[in-house]
């Protein structure tokens, strides 16, 4: 088990994201694929570092949340380690509709250089559709 | 009189081709959304000789509608912090596709991101490039076969020349 700050490096690891699926904004409409955006940090919001649940601690359901506003996809710590990038285990507290809120399976992908577009689009093109 | 020394090509906005063709520069071509005819004049001594040529491709007007449509993207439109895209990605990403027209290109797919910046893709079979343009900057990405190629700056001037790379063997 890991600790909060942790790499994770399990090889067989896998990670969920999930990702607004409102007008397929971020989906490809012609293959169902993520578009390199939905994979793209936020340097004002989460300090250059991308949200993930760790999969083998959190049902897809749970991951993705409302089904209507959002979708699921996964992608391999093979990926995120083979383009120089890690992952490290957080899970966090946070209150949703007046209730404390535990996820014990959130991590982040760390290492992206804001001037650095390619591990977006090789993490989008590496996805698989869950939910 | 002045006669032009050679084809040039021309667009205007009324479809009364005659009566109401106008000169205009790239520039304020790209600035002018809502062109629709094209117009290749030719002099013969003080004759003027028109023929239509293809207005903007059908893909291309979708494309552009669809970047005109992130303009009612406020902030958090993915409900996760996304900021609302700016107004120079909005004009500049239209731009772009205007000039991919111009070269007989059609723009795959163009989409908002979540740091005020607009995604174009042009694609074929197994090479894909990436236009990323932001408020500050313009950067573009190629794949192949789902595999990273290269990155980089790049200018308006220099469209053709990714374009290019999509089409080599």
């Amino acid at each position: 088990m890991y600790n909060k700050g942790d790499e994770i490096i399990e090889l067989d690891a896998i990670f969920y994201r999930r990702i607004y699926r409102g007008d397929k904004k971020y989906i490809d409409k012609k293959t169902g694929r993520p578009t390199s955006r939905a994979f793209t940090p936020r340097p004002n919001k989460d300090d250059g570092k991308l949200s993930v649940d760790l999969s083998s601690l959190i049902t897809p359901k749970n991951s993705c949340g409302d089904l209507l506003k959002f979708t699921l996809y996964s992608v391999t710590l093979q990926t995120i380690n083979s383009i120089e990038l890690k992952a490290i285990y957080d899970p966090v507290k946070y209150i949703f509709n007046n209730q404390e809120i535990t996820n014990k399976a959130h991590s982040y992908i760390t290492g992206f250089d804001e001037d650095d577009e390619s591990k977006a689009g090789t993490l989008a093109r590496s996805s698989k559709n869950i939910l | 009189m002045t006669v032009l020394s050679k084809v040039a090509s021309f667009r205007i906005q009324d479809t009364n081709i005659i009566d109401n063709y106008s000169t205009t520069t790239n520039n304020s071509l790209f600035e002018n959304p809502s062109y629709s005819v094209g117009l290749l004049i030719e002099p013969f001594d003080s004759a003027i000789s028109i023929t239509s040529v293809n207005s903007i491709s059908i893909e291309n007007q979708e494309t552009i509608n669809t970047i005109k449509s992130f303009k009612s993207l406020d902030n958090n439109w993915d409900e996760d912090g996304a900021q609302a895209i700016s107004l120079f990605s909005i004009y500049k990403s239209i731009e772009i596709v205007k000039m991919l027209d111009r070269l007989n290109i059609d723009v795959y797919l163009a989409a908002p991101g979540p740091n005020k910046e607009i995604l174009l893709m042009v694609k074929t079979s197994s090479k894909e490039l990436e236009l990323i343009i932001y408020p500050n900057k313009m950067k573009f990405v190629k794949f192949e076969n789902n595999e990273f190629i290269s990155q980089g700056d790049f200018s308006i001037e220099e469209i053709p020349s990714l374009y290019f790379w999509t089409q080599s063997v």
